[in-house]
């Protein structure tokens, strides 16, 4: 048999350093869960969760990849190879067969990949699903319907005081037209939500404020590009220097 | 003589502030620096054409063929004559720096109104290498620079086989910290005029202000040099290296400095076969 060439010792190499990075990333996210007596905050546990699959996402297209020359090497023992002292490595590089715990790992993997097509479990059952999407465009409308559209100002801006508002824009700007009853009417129903609902109206003003911030910001990042395009390269300047033309 | 260097730029809206800044750094006044440089190049050796070229039917080239062609393209470097203009005073003022240099506007002034009456240029022959290859954290290279104070510069350099290309003039300021020379500069652009005259023009130096600059935003480079003498001095090297990353280090709000590209601050002439021409 021939040796391995350098590409497919390379390979086995990666695809064992990426199974130490998970398996320390595994021991990480459990010693957080076993350490911390309040859990761990769920942003925390997230990034856990991210950082596992990424790394399981690498061993997987690391694996397929490679899969024919994994799949053909074969690993055998060298006569000067210490069998008596090292029984023990020698008889986990020889067993073709995975170990009972693992194969009864992979037997619930694939109970749970064929779970699915079952009809077994969904992420919403189909009755909550057809009322979601019951709710979604009455819900649309209403937060559509608290905005006037058509103006540059939103009506909480315009709240505030319009003056206040940093855009950066030169234009002439339109401001929503204003209608009393209209508000009072927004703030009945301000008082009148449920928790969900103020939730989202938090969210959408977030989205506003960081829109009218992210204006002025992006003119100030746009004028040194435009001025360093103006710019002659260095490159171009020493080129000159160098040769005179 | 080895160079050690960082490259930055300034733009032309930056640029009084980082001169500012830079005065507070270096503890010091900027120099006011004109330069004028004369481009030479070499002629091609007249030998080359009849060389069989590479590539084609022919393959590879003979091994000896190729011997002789690098010999012969070995060595085409640019040169250049730089003339440094000195404001015409007399020694004594300038090394009575004292008095002079703590009032540095009116210093200033002083020294531009007599560059303005009459100039004197001090010529130095430039001879400037490709920096060393490789992924440094600073631009290295080989440079020499020999004062010439009397001949016919033209004449001595056709006689080496060195025909004149071009000129332009470099105008900055520069700042002197510690063995770190800081030189923020721009080139204009002169009129091309034939070499002998090239040599003795000084007729632009009054109205500098009014030459076309090459750079049209009006931005300014920014060279932080170190020359040592004995450049293949590994402790030096590292000496040197080790203070222009500190300066880089210290300035990197104000101005971004780089080890120059390798490929424009290369200086040998591209040989080209006439014949293919």
């Amino acid at each position: 048999m021939a040796d391995l060439l350098t590409d497919q010792v390379r390979a086995l190499d990666q695809t064992r350093q990426r199974l130490l990075a998970l398996h320390t990333s595994l021991i990480a996210l459990r010693s957080d869960i076993a350490t911390q007596s309040p859990l761990p905050s769920w942003p925390a546990l997230q990034t856990h969760a991210n950082l596992i699959s990424n790394n399981l996402q690498t061993i997987v297209t690391q694996l397929s990849e490679h899969r024919e020359a994994f799949q053909s090497t074969v690993a055998f023992p060298l006569p000067q190879f210490p069998g008596k002292e090292r029984s023990f490595i020698l008889e986990t590089l020889l067993r073709t067969k995975l170990e009972p715990n693992v194969e009864e790992w992979v037997e619930e993997g694939e109970n749970i990949t064929l779970r699915p097509r079952k009809g077994d479990q969904r992420g919403l059952s189909d009755a909550d699903l057809s009322a979601l999407w019951q709710w979604a465009p009455g819900a649309a409308n209403k937060e559509a319907r608290k905005q006037k559209w058509g103006a540059d100002f939103t009506l909480e801006e315009k709240q505030r005081g319009m003056s206040n508002v940093i855009t950066g824009l030169h234009r002439e700007l339109v401001e929503p037209p204003d209608e009393e009853g209209d508000e009072e009417y927004e703030e009945e129903e301000y008082e009148v939500t449920d928790e969900d609902e103020d939730e989202e109206d938090e969210d959408k003003m977030e989205v506003e404020q960081t829109k009218s911030e992210t204006i002025p910001g992006g003119g100030t990042e746009s004028a040194p590009i435009l001025r360093s395009a103006n710019q002659m390269s260095l490159q171009s300047v020493h080129k000159f220097m160098t040769t005179g033309r | 003589m080895h160079e050690f260097a960082l490259y930055g730029q300034v733009s032309r809206d930056d640029h009084h502030r980082t001169l500012q800044q830079l005065a507070g750094y270096t503890r010091m006044q900027p120099q006011e620096t004109v330069e004028i440089h004369l481009v030479f190049k070499p002629r091609t050796p007249a030998g080359l054409d009849h060389l069989p070229s590479a590539g084609g039917s022919q393959g590879v080239m003979q091994q000896d063929v190729q011997k002789l062609k690098t010999m012969l393209n070995a060595g085409l470097f640019y040169l250049q004559l730089v003339g440094e203009v000195v404001p015409d005073k007399p020694k004594g003022t300038e090394n009575d720096e004292d008095v002079a240099m703590s009032n540095g506007d009116g210093d200033h002034a002083e020294s531009d109104r007599s560059a303005d009456e009459k100039s004197a240029v001090r010529w130095s022959l430039d001879f400037k290498d490709t920096p060393e290859p490789g992924k440094q954290p600073v631009s290295t290279r080989l440079v020499s620079r020999i004062s010439m104070t009397d001949g016919d510069f033209v004449r001595f350099l056709d006689n080496f086989g060195y025909e004149y290309v071009s000129r332009y003039i470099v105008v900055g300021s520069k700042f002197y910290d510690h063995d770190t020379t800081l030189f923020v500069h721009k080139v204009l652009r002169l009129s091309q005029i034939s070499a002998d005259e090239a040599v003795r023009d000084t007729s632009f130096l009054p109205n500098i202000t009014e030459l076309p600059e090459l750079d049209g935003s009006g931005g300014y480079t920014i060279q932080a040099s170190i020359d040592v003498v004995d450049g293949n001095n590994p402790e030096l090297k590292e000496r040197a290296t080790r203070q222009l990353l500190a300066l880089k280090e210290a300035l990197k709000q104000a101005v971004d400095l780089t080890p120059g590209d390798r490929l424009s601050l290369d200086t040998r002439v591209p040989v080209t076969s006439t014949r293919t021409q």
